[in-house]
């Protein structure tokens, strides 16, 4: 019998920093993202009943009144809780916690109840509610590395669980383990300011243990109990220039 | 097998078939199994027929039915919710596979489920049903009338069983081989 | 079978096989079955109107074989808005669940509640026949069919949800905990699974409940298809196993209906708290509270009830049946009803205040959501129940038909609406304050849900017409259990209890 902690036994665990000073609400990673995993794109209508299907959607806070607006982004993904309350009320094990750290999403498994979507308190969880179209020539951008996901299905933010699986690919084959900076989910590739790091916390040269024991890391809705392994660098202000 | 031969003689009145149940056994020694009354509707206990010790024997044994049926599904709770959490070594947000409440949970509807098997069991079991073949009945009886429906093993025994009943108010009388 | 012969029965029998000891000797009884005195009309009894047992059979068993035109075409209009609801959950489930109104964050609607609807609808069978079956409530007997046959049938139309809300129908099998070549097991640890177990093992619980209560009058509808050469007695035949009615079988079926009775009492409550748990649950903000337990199962015997009588008033009218479902017993419903009427406010208003007070900010915001997009659903629901209380407080209005069938559709109403209220505004109002959103069903999901309701009337309708609807041996046994004693000036009529 496993405890949630397991993890710590493990080589690597997986983690995320993001920093939210450097963050300038660009929404270069979501299209990232949406390009890396085969997301599907909705369409106007459909966006507007509230069901895009952004993995990662940028949150924009907004406080003030014009011309003293000050705007706060937040990068939200799946936060992949030590503790996820989505994992345990799935009625068909098709989300679970993997020896990695990561929430793990099982597709084919997935028989569309969304009671997990429900117990998310990020709310970062989404449904296919029909089937997507990648019409020519957008079929061609599809990455083969992931599945596209039939209607009926829940996804969300896998980590760039792939690339992570490449990574540790190439280590193995070249006789190592995987080293910092290895491995980059799509967001963190293309963020221009570097706010998204990713890396195993396990590591204690890494990049990510050094910022998330830098007194600036902080966990959403620490109050839940979650124990999110993705988290966040507060602090500094975004205030709009001008 | 030998024959057994029927009679079974139908009743207006309460008071009638009462009486002629006691000296219809007199009569032949008749076992607590060979002698029923037929009636449209529950009547309690020995009210119609004095067959205590027979119905004392049944009723103390049919409550093992729902009751060992009970640690049955109790078992099947607990291998099928504890079970497979054991072997489905998955972790789902940060607790164990195996669970106490969630198993616990399981196995009181597994058995409740069991224990409801059970009782339709004794049921089926005590009551000799389901039993299609053509038995010694007669429609009245839904209608109202009361049968006192006896077995007897000669038909010498079945004239003299028609003759008592008749004595006793029975207004009609039906005579049967093999369909007790 | 006269009234005389009633009241010698019990004398000569002994009450409840003597264990009472003797029965005083009775004296001459006056005409208490005079209707015109006060005591006779409000008085409930069987015996002066069975007098006898032949008329009686056929006239209740006369909705079954008997069939009009009219229910024909009643019959094919609930198949028409059956018709059309299959046809939105085809094309739902082939073009995908987006054609219903459900969107993140609010991602179980009117499905789920209507869901939680059914099942709460189906303790309406269990509380009548379980509880007062073993309170030996007299005034059970005529009902206890009508309202096991809705639990029954209440689930079956309540288990059809999580297979139309579900996103992948194709493989909702993937619940079923059996062994496969797949060597994958469900996940016990859901909520959602619970479900599953609890509520497959209601249904399969009721439907004994039901059969087993039905073979005395098989028999006897089996004698009477026969007798009259109905098709029915083919499978009157096969379905009464033979029952004879000897005293055997029913000394071994009254110990088999106790243990059922009781065993159903335990599993119903369990099944709709676990219902609940759906809820209770989850870490969202107005469904994580321990008071869903015991609030659920009280609202379901709340519109179990009121639903109860609906029905029985409704059978009354369209199937002559005044005299055996009279103003006594939907009166006796009626103060069942106002007790549960006045639990359940209580647990509404715990509910309320306890939110109320703390002013949790997320609790408080789910709670100011509800007051401004649902004000009138509230009034509804509220005004419902306390009108409720009000009104059946008075004996007259307990006992008028028409207002007792306008109150209880009320309170039905007023629970469904609570069953929105809990599961939309507050999955509207989520942690998240990003998503916050709103929702509305689309004529989609109205149209499945209406069918839903066709579909419950029509399975009723079909049930009328191939089993009794009346439990006659459980109102025959009520005349041979009761009979008359001179109390003073006074005639009383008393009943064995065991």
């Amino acid at each position: 019998m496993k405890s949630f902690n397991y993890k710590k036994h493990n080589d690597y665990s997986w983690s995320m920093i993001i920093d939210l000073d450097r963050c300038n609400g660009c929404g270069a990673c979501v299209i990232g993202c949406q390009a890396e995993n085969n997301v599907a794109t909705v369409g106007e209508e459909e966006v507007g009943k509230k069901r895009n299907m952004h993995w990662l959607r940028i949150e924009r806070y907004i406080e003030g009144e014009y011309p003293h607006v000050k705007v706060r982004f937040l990068p939200m993904m799946c936060q992949h809780c030590a503790q996820a309350p989505c994992e345990s009320v799935c009625p068909v094990y098709a989300t679970y916690h993997n020896p990695e750290g990561l929430n793990v999403q099982v597709y084919n498994r997935c028989i569309g109840t969304r009671f997990c979507g429900n117990n998310c308190p990020y709310s970062v969880r989404y449904f296919n509610w029909f089937d997507s179209s990648f019409p020519e020539p957008v079929n061609n951008q599809l990455n083969p590395d992931v599945s596209v996901r039939e209607r009926g299905v829940m996804e969300k933010c896998s980590l760039c669980m792939q690339r992570i699986r490449r990574g540790k690919d190439t280590a193995k084959d070249e006789g190592r383990e995987v080293q910092d900076g290895d491995i980059q989910p799509a967001c963190a590739q293309t963020c221009p300011t570097g706010a998204i790091t990713f890396g195993n916390i396990n590591d204690h040269e890494s990049k990510v243990y050094k910022m998330a024991h830098s007194g600036r890391a902080i966990s959403l809705f620490e109050e839940k109990g979650t124990h999110p392994a993705v988290k966040y660098l507060k602090g500094g202000t975004n205030d709009v220039i001008g | 097998m030998s024959d057994h031969y029927t009679v079974l003689g139908l009743y207006r009145k309460v008071e009638t078939i009462t009486k002629a149940g006691d000296p219809i056994r007199e009569a032949f020694g008749v076992k607590d199994g060979d002698i029923e009354v037929l009636s449209s509707a529950a009547y309690p206990d020995g009210a119609l027929l004095d067959d205590k010790e027979l119905l004392h024997q049944v009723e103390s044994r049919q409550f093992l039915f729902p009751f060992l049926m009970g640690f049955v599904g109790f078992g099947a709770g607990v291998i099928l919710a504890g079970g497979t959490g054991y072997i489905m070594n998955l972790i789902v947000g940060g607790k164990s596979p195996f669970t106490y409440a969630p198993t616990g949970v399981i196995t009181y509807e597994f058995t409740l489920l069991f224990g409801v098997i059970g009782s339709v069991l004794s049921l089926l079991y005590y009551a000799g049903l389901p039993n299609w073949t053509d038995r010694a009945y007669d429609p009245e009886v839904a209608d109202g009338a009361l049968g006192l429906l006896v077995k007897v093993y000669s038909k010498e025994d079945q004239e003299k069983a028609a003759k008592i009943m008749e004595d006793y108010g029975a207004y009609k009388i039906k005579k049967g081989v093999n369909d007790f | 079978m006269s009234l005389d012969d009633n009241v010698k029965r019990s004398a000569d029998a002994g009450v409840a096989g003597g264990h009472h000891g003797d029965v005083m000797a009775l004296p001459e009884i006056e005409s208490f079955r005079d209707p015109e005195t006060k005591a006779a009309k409000a008085h409930y009894d069987d015996a002066d109107i069975y007098r006898d047992e032949k008329g009686f059979n056929e006239h209740t068993l006369r909705p079954m074989f008997f069939t009009t035109k009219s229910y024909f075409i009643f019959t094919l209009a609930l198949g028409l808005v059956m018709a059309q609801g299959l046809g939105f959950f085809v094309y739902q489930t082939f073009v995908g669940l987006g054609m219903a109104g459900i969107h993140e964050p609010v991602y179980w609607g009117a499905y789920i509640a209507t869901f939680v609807f059914w099942v709460g609808m189906s303790h309406s069978g269990t509380i009548v026949s379980s509880i007062l079956r073993l309170t030996q409530a007299n005034w059970r007997r005529p009902i206890l069919r009508a309202a096991e046959a809705m639990t029954a049938f209440s689930l079956m139309v309540a288990g059809l949800f999580p297979l139309i809300h579900v996103g992948r129908l194709w493989r909702a099998y993937y619940m079923v905990p059996l062994p496969s070549q797949r060597m994958l097991w469900p996940n016990f640890k859901s909520p959602l699974m619970w479900d599953f177990c609890a509520i497959n093992i209601y249904l399969t619980g009721s439907m004994t409940f039901l059969y087993i209560g039905l073979l005395p009058d098989l028999a006897v509808a089996r004698d009477k298809a026969i007798a009259m050469g109905n098709w029915r007695r083919h499978y009157l035949k096969v379905l009464a196993l033979g029952w004879r009615g000897s005293h055997r079988e029913w000394s071994v079926y009254n110990k088999c209906s106790l243990f059922l009775a009781v065993i159903i009492l335990l599993i119903a409550p369990s099944v709709h708290t676990i219902v609940s748990w759906d809820f209770a649950m989850t870490m969202t903000p107005g469904w994580h509270t321990t008071i869903f337990g015991p609030y659920f199962v009280v609202g379901a015997i709340y519109s179990g009830i009121a639903a109860v009588i609906t029905l029985m008033i409704t059978l009354r009218i369209l199937f002559n049946l005044d005299d055996v479902i009279r103003k006594f017993h939907i009166d006796a419903l009626g103060k069942l009803l106002l007790v549960i009427a006045i639990i359940w406010t209580y647990f509404y208003f715990c509910e309320f205040i306890t939110n109320w007070y703390s002013h949790k900010p997320e609790e408080w915001e789910v709670m100011a959501w509800q007051g401004h997009r649902f004000p009138y659903h509230l009034m509804v629901m509220l005004g419902g129940s306390c009108l409720t209380i009000f009104c059946l407080s008075w004996r007259r209005f307990r006992s008028c038909m028409p207002c007792m069938f306008a109150l209880t559709l009320l309170v039905n109403c007023g629970m469904y609406i609570e069953r929105y209220l809990i599961v939309v505004p507050i999955l509207s109002r989520r942690d998240n304050p990003f998503m916050w959103t709103d929702y509305t069903p689309t004529i989609t999901e109205v149209g499945i849900i209406v069918a839903s309701f066709a579909y419950f009337i029509f399975l009723y309708a079909i049930f009328i017409k191939l089993f009794p609807i009346v439990t006659m041996a459980d109102v025959k046994e009520g005349v041979i259990v009761s009979g008359d004693v001179r109390l003073g000036r006074h005639a009383v009529r008393v009943q064995v209890k065991e």
